[in-house]
């Protein structure tokens, strides 16, 4: 008994939701197992370099974000701004959290650290199918202590230049 | 080109596409003679945004101004903000806004800028953009380095009466930085800054 389609909006803000209370299972309903993901490309690069070996998960989005909560366990994520057009919807936001594991090749920090960025998600069929991603890397990197050291770590991966 | 020659009239500009509208300028929506004679119609958030591309792309500064208050209120990510707060102020009185293309395109003076994807509802519009240019100019305090790049972004844009009041920015500029080679002085530029 299927109930009348969700606004693609609705989608992402019951997504969103689900996973601020750890909802998972949710979560994983409102996004598709085959998400395409546009991130910064020094995050693709982390990303790359931490499924090296591992072994593919059923729902990879989700289980990126279970590793995600590794490293900011208490991370909270509060829309600012949200609007759709058709399929599409952006959403305007602030993360917080506090560093409590290895991130993009920084030690845990144990500082707590406030994000802001926006996305663009696709949705289809109630569920999330694409995501654009931008975000302020260097503010979070600076108030981790100024470390740029994630750079020389990813460097070796792959090659970002390429991309620029 | 002639802009008065392409100005739309009234009833053409209302269903007119954002890509069409991209052809014409700022100043022939704002001044053309369809509209001193009859009640301003103005264009939605989408529109605007897209007028106001092409008007910096054609580096029609005029146009720019007139689609840009002198007010927007900018957020940026912290290293723009800090790099604002470095760069003296050579105000000259102008749009600020469009003042800081200005100084953009001094240091970048072949950037292009792509909209990728684009939509708007309400008074807010969205766009993601690739932007690209030869780093020909001092930026930060470091010499040009003659290298091209290029950098993806995404915009939020509020529009009151047919201008760009509010904007909110996020774009990859660590990935920029690392492609010049700047990223280690950038880093060490903003913490004297802090």
């Amino acid at each position: 008994m299927k109930e009348k389609p969700m606004r693609p909006r609705e989608v992402v803000e019951a997504c969103q939701a689900a996973w601020q209370k750890r909802d998972l299972e949710t979560a994983a309903k409102l996004t598709s197992p085959n998400l395409v993901e546009h991130s910064p490309v020094l995050v693709a690069q982390a990303h790359r370099l931490s499924e090296q070996g591992a072994k593919k998960s059923a729902h990879p989005p989700v289980e990126d974000i279970k590793k995600f909560l590794q490293v900011f366990p208490d991370a909270k994520v509060k829309i600012e701004d949200i609007f759709e057009s058709g399929n599409k919807v952006v959403y305007r936001w602030k993360g917080t959290g506090t560093h409590k594991g290895d991130f993009l090749g920084i030690k845990a920090t144990n500082k707590k650290v406030t994000v802001e960025g926006m996305t663009i998600a696709r949705v289809e069929n109630d569920q999330i199918v694409e995501t654009w991603r931008q975000f302020d890397l260097i503010g979070a990197m600076a108030q981790l202590g100024w470390e740029s050291k994630v750079l020389r770590v990813l460097r070796p991966v792959g090659s970002p230049e390429a991309k620029y | 080109m002639s802009e008065k020659k392409h100005a739309p009239r009234r009833r053409e500009f209302l269903s007119t596409s954002a890509k069409t509208l991209a052809g014409a300028t700022a100043a022939s929506i704002f001044a053309s003679e369809a509209l001193a004679s009859s009640p301003p119609v103005l264009p939605n958030a989408e529109q605007v945004v897209a007028a106001c591309q092409q008007a910096f792309a054609a580096r029609d500064f005029a146009s720019a101004s007139l689609l840009t208050s002198p007010n927007l209120v900018e957020h940026a990510p912290l290293l723009v903000v800090r790099a604002h707060e470095f760069i003296n102020d050579t105000s000259t009185g102008e749009n600020p806004s469009v003042e800081d293309i200005k100084n953009f395109l001094s240091v970048f003076p072949d950037a292009e800028v792509k909209i990728e994807d684009i939509f708007s509802s309400g008074d807010k519009a969205v766009y993601r953009w690739t932007g690209s240019g030869t780093h020909q100019g001092e930026f930060l305090g470091i010499a040009p380095t003659g290298k091209r790049v290029t950098i993806e972004g995404i915009t939020i844009a509020r529009i009151e009466n047919g201008q760009v009041v509010e904007t909110w920015r996020q774009f990859e500029f660590m990935g920029a930085l690392e492609a010049l080679g700047l990223t280690d002085k950038a880093l060490d530029l903003m913490k004297e800054l802090q």
